[in-house]
């Protein structure tokens, strides 16, 4: 017994000697990025083990660890998917070898930084403009194209909010939301534009704006896409109050169920009439411009990585604005609705696709009283959109999608016969005209970053197609763009691409259009150049060219031709961030060149948005924590317009008939406005967050033109002003509860 | 008496491995745990505080309800979220904050962490008042409840006194900054760090609460008490980096400006 014991505890102790005597191992090996670049800081460990070690700079590993007949080993990094290697041990193996290839663990929502010539408020896009910095520019009136517009690439033709970019009409231009297009987004809508932004800011998370060499990602736009993303459902419960002399707004931002379910609203109010009284304008309104709207977000996140979101945008305006023609006084009127629904699904597939997809309706419905103008507008659009983004490596990304949309537009009513007599009892056209217009979109493109084997090197390669049925025309567009960062802050970027888009729809009316009308073209070449010190700060130059053709021409035969064409070219300049003595803001100025030959200018001419050189100037300066002012000064060109040189009476109508000079052959004074805006924030009772503002717009009281008006005869002109062609005082306060 | 001491070296042997980790592992492990986070910020290092949650994230993969591992994790990337900010790298910010942000509350859900969590939770939304004053409005009230939460768990944890005062310091006067009611805050955090367990499973701040001292003394022109705080807080910590080669000399800069 004694000598079986003894035994026992011998084969005891050499097994326990065998046991951390034979088992210990080397592992050993290097973590690299699926392109191949070494990973640092890895955790490379033996699974249900504290045995492990983290990558070094050169991605390389080493530890011991106790074998058994097999080992896991894993290695996991934040953004990288683990990776997992299952080892054999054979006796008397003393190390393992294992080398680990991590590909990025989450998609990039973002788009590729390689299209030139855009400026968002998302990360790794450019010139960066935030919500935060739309609701503080000076003048901006905390609107999003307002506050846009003092961006490089957009040209300041009118103070409406409309985007005019790079020589291109506002049509050229469109507005997604939540992947849903929106054609009429603007309040207090008429012939010259609308002024603000029906989205209220507070609902966006992301803008993304681009004045030239887009992705295939955006069909049927010739010019400029501003892509905005609403936010997702809030983490906290805030209630906001604003009033100013202009609006009262109220904001709720609700979570139902933490970090899944929530709900934000946004409305807001206008009311014009004590601005107008305080600024001495009340007499120039029969009804002082108003206006309502609602944002609602409703988003659910039903996974971790699936969210559904509903975006519903409602709202109204109405104004009565004294007019003072040649032939006739009276009042415009105008009053516009305008819904907007929005479901949109986001989900990941097949763990390297990210899929967006929404279903949209808008409708917009307005009229127009104006003499004998009498014209109620109805636009209705639906559309289905799905974009998926497959990531296959680090080094390689596809985009592709597919878009359906249809357009109906309504006109029922009466325009004058000649747009000089716009009496009550002029000539008029009658009007009851629907056109109804289809599309289908297809897109993709691939994204190769260090391509070639050299790292700095990126580049993007797609084509997109867009069908309409009705009309039998088919459009391809190739795209491509090329990026080669200089530093981890500086970049060359070119791109080029084809663009189509049709004319607008009421060209194709067959009694005064031409229903067989093709797509208009553009072709843009741009090259920037692109300093980011950090987040904030960032320099930017680039030089642009854009070529049109197949521009719609008035044609004695068939009313209208695809025979027209023209040019934009220009460069613009940007520079943005932290400023000497202690300002920060940012300077852009823009020059361009853009003539046209298309509608009725038969001659290669300075278009209507040939402003040669625009400035912009917003300066911010902290005084302390407390008390912020911001200075916004503008200086443009003046618009060309095209000048009335004489008139002829016509006997028979009563009326003098303008006779005009050479198309778009002089120009209107300069464009000055310097606005000033002064912020205090504070706190009320101890808690409640609260800004105080007073915002002088046009502090300088620079007389802007408009435009002119007659004489019955012509022979007299005299100046409109602009919208804020007289200085004008806003006071207002925001509390956040 | 022979025959039980050879039962007992048989039990030995058998159940060695067990022993093993449940007599010296665990306390190793978090003093391990404290001796990385110790290390990672006086050396200001994130590299240290990544291989800090590594390790918890193996500890983790181990036995996920390991307390310690769950709390170190959520303080090592609270680290490195602020080493990210202080450095301007938003990329590393913008990679790590979420999951910051998730290990705080996560480890705010175990009942020995909680307090602790709770402040490290609030210490983060302070980091992303700091980026976005937008936010100002629900998240300063975020961080008052995550504090007032963590004080009634636990109301001799010393971190929540320093937190509020850094908060109280960095806020501006109107919005219920004060540099005066920050230092009674850190004056507070002193008294309950020199009442707690040196042996406690979270030890951090007190060399911090010292700089913090320094820093409010700065703010209000006595920078001869800025001088003794931070004097104070390296021999706390001969090697806390912060304090030795950027706010002390700066103080006895200043120092010497006013003596000239």
């Amino acid at each position: 017994m004694k000598t079986n014991f003894k035994s026992f505890l011998l084969l005891c102790l050499f097994f326990a000697s065998i046991n951390y005597a034979q088992t210990k191992i080397i592992v050993k090996g290097n973590v690299v990025e699926s392109s191949g670049i070494p990973l640092p800081y890895v955790n490379v460990y033996v699974e249900n083990t504290l045995d492990g070690a983290m990558s070094d700079e050169d991605g390389s590993f080493t530890f011991s660890t106790d074998s058994d007949t097999t080992i896991t080993i894993i290695a996991s990094m934040v953004g990288y998917k683990s990776e997992k290697k299952v080892f054999e041990v054979k006796p008397g193996n003393k190390e393992i070898n294992v080398e680990f290839g991590l590909a990025p663990d989450t998609i990039e929502l973002e788009e590729a930084v390689v299209m030139g010539s855009s400026f968002s408020s998302e990360k790794e896009k450019g010139i960066i403009i935030s919500s935060m910095e739309v609701m503080m520019t000076p003048g901006g009136a905390a609107d999003i194209y307002q506050s846009l517009k003092t961006m490089p690439g957009l040209t300041n033709v009118s103070e409406s909010a409309e985007l005019y970019v790079r020589g291109g009409d506002p049509i050229e231009t469109v507005t997604i939301i939540d992947q849903a297009s929106i054609y009429h987004p603007y309040t207090y809508e008429s012939s010259y534009g609308g002024l603000f932004s029906n989205l209220n800011t507070a609902a966006v998370d992301a803008m993304y704006f681009s004045s030239g060499g887009f992705s295939t990602k955006y069909g049927n736009v010739l010019s400029g896409v501003l892509d905005i993303s609403t936010k997702n459902e809030p983490i906290n419960q805030r209630f906001d109050l604003g009033i100013s002399m202009a609006a009262l707004q109220l904001n709720a931002e609700i979570p139902i169920v933490d970090n899944k379910f929530g709900m934000r609203i946004f409305g807001m109010q206008s009311f014009t009439k004590p601005i107008m009284w305080l600024n001495g304008e009340l007499d120039e309104f029969t009804t002082t411009p108003s206006s309502n709207n609602i944002t609602a977000l409703i988003s659910y996140k039903y996974s971790e990585t699936g969210r559904m979101k509903f975006t519903g945008i409602f709202a109204a305006d109405a104004q009565g604005v004294k007019i003072r023609r040649a032939e006739y006084s009276g009042a415009f009127n105008g009053n516009s609705n305008t819904n907007f629904y929005n479901f949109q699904l986001n989900d990941v597939l097949f763990e390297n696709t990210f899929i967006k997809s929404s279903v949209s309706f808008s409708q917009f419905e307005n009229l127009w009283r104006l003499g004998v103008l009498d014209l109620d507008q109805t636009d209705g659009t639906y559309k289905l959109r799905m974009d998926l983004e497959t990531t296959f490596s680090k080094q390689l990304k596809m985009d592709y999608g597919i878009e359906g949309e249809m357009r109906n537009q309504h006109y029922v009513g009466a325009i004058p016969e000649s747009e000089f007599d716009i009496r009550p009892d002029a000539e008029k056209v009658v009007l009851d005209a629907e056109i109804i217009g289809q599309r289908i979109g297809v897109y993709g493109e691939l994204t190769f970053n260090n391509i070639v084997g050299i790292k700095k090197l990126h580049a993007i390669a797609g084509v997109r197609s867009d069908h309409f049925p009705q009309l039998n025309l088919t459009s391809f567009d190739p795209r491509f763009g090329l990026v080669y960062k200089l530093s981890a802050k500086s970049n060359f970027r070119f791109a080029w691409g084809i663009f189509h888009q049709l004319p607008d729809t009421r060209l194709f009316v067959p009694t005064d259009g031409n229903p067989d009308l093709n797509s208009m073209k553009a072709e843009h070449f741009v090259f920037s150049y692109e300093y980011r010190g950090n987040k904030n700060n960032s320099i930017r130059l680039e030089l642009f060219q854009k070529d049109y053709t197949d521009l719609p021409l008035e044609d004695e035969n068939i009313n209208y031709n695809n025979d027209g064409f023209g040019y934009a070219r220009g460069l613009d300049f940007v520079l943005k961030g932290d400023l000497p003595f202690n300002l920060d803001g940012w300077l852009s100025y823009g020059y361009i060149n853009t003539k046209r030959k298309w509608m009725d200018f038969d001659k290669l001419t300075s278009s209507g948005f040939d402003i040669t050189h625009n400035l912009s100037m917003i300066l911010k300066y902290n005084i302390n924590a407390m008390w912020q002012i911001g200075l916004n000064v503008k200086y443009s060109s003046g618009r060309p317009f095209t000048p009335i040189e004489s008139s002829e009476y016509l006997a028979d109508r009563k009326i003098y008939e303008p006779l005009y000079g050479a198309n778009n052959s002089e120009r209107y004074p300069d464009y000055k406005r310097v606005d000033l805006r002064v912020t205090h924030l504070n706190q009320l009772f101890g808690k409640y967050f609260a800004v105080f503002y007073l915002e002088g717009l046009n502090i300088l009281n620079i007389n802007n033109l408009f435009g002119y008006t007659y004489s019955t005869d012509y022979k007299q002109k005299e100046k409109v002003l602009s919208y804020f062609g007289r200085r004008t005082i806003v006071i207002g306060t925001s509390i956040s509860i | 008496m022979k025959k039980s001491a050879h039962l007992f070296l048989i039990m030995f042997l058998a159940f060695q491995p067990i022993f093993a980790f449940n007599s010296n592992g665990g306390n190793e492990i978090t003093e391990r745990l404290k001796s990385m986070a110790r290390e990672g910020y006086f050396q200001n290092d994130e590299k240290i505080f990544m291989e800090l949650s590594a390790l918890c994230d193996r500890i983790l993969a181990k036995e996920k309800e390991n307390a310690a591992a769950g709390y170190y994790k959520a303080y090592s990337n609270y680290r490195i979220v602020s080493i990210a900010m202080v450095k301007q790298n938003d990329t590393m910010f913008d990679l790590y904050y979420p999951v910051a942000e998730e290990a705080a509350n996560l480890s705010s859900e175990n009942v020995d962490f909680a307090a602790e969590a709770k402040t490290v939770l609030a210490a983060n939304y302070m980091m992303i008042l700091a980026k976005d004053l937008s936010e100002a409005a629900s998240i300063s009230m975020k961080i008052h409840t995550l504090l007032g939460e963590a004080e009634v768990l636990n109301p001799a944890n010393p971190r929540v006194n320093l937190i509020r005062g850094t908060m109280l310091l960095n806020t501006p006067p109107a919005f219920g900054g004060s540099a005066a009611a920050a230092l009674s805050e850190y004056e507070k955090a002193l008294e309950k760090f020199d009442a707690q367990d040196s042996a406690s499973n979270v030890n951090w701040g007190y060399a911090e609460t010292l700089a913090w001292i320094g820093i409010a003394n700065m703010k209000n022109g006595d920078l001869e008490s800025a001088e003794l705080a931070f004097l104070d807080a390296l021999n706390a910590e001969p090697e806390f980096g912060w304090v030795k080669y950027q706010l002390l000399p700066t103080v006895q800069s200043k120092l010497k400006g006013v003596e000239k």
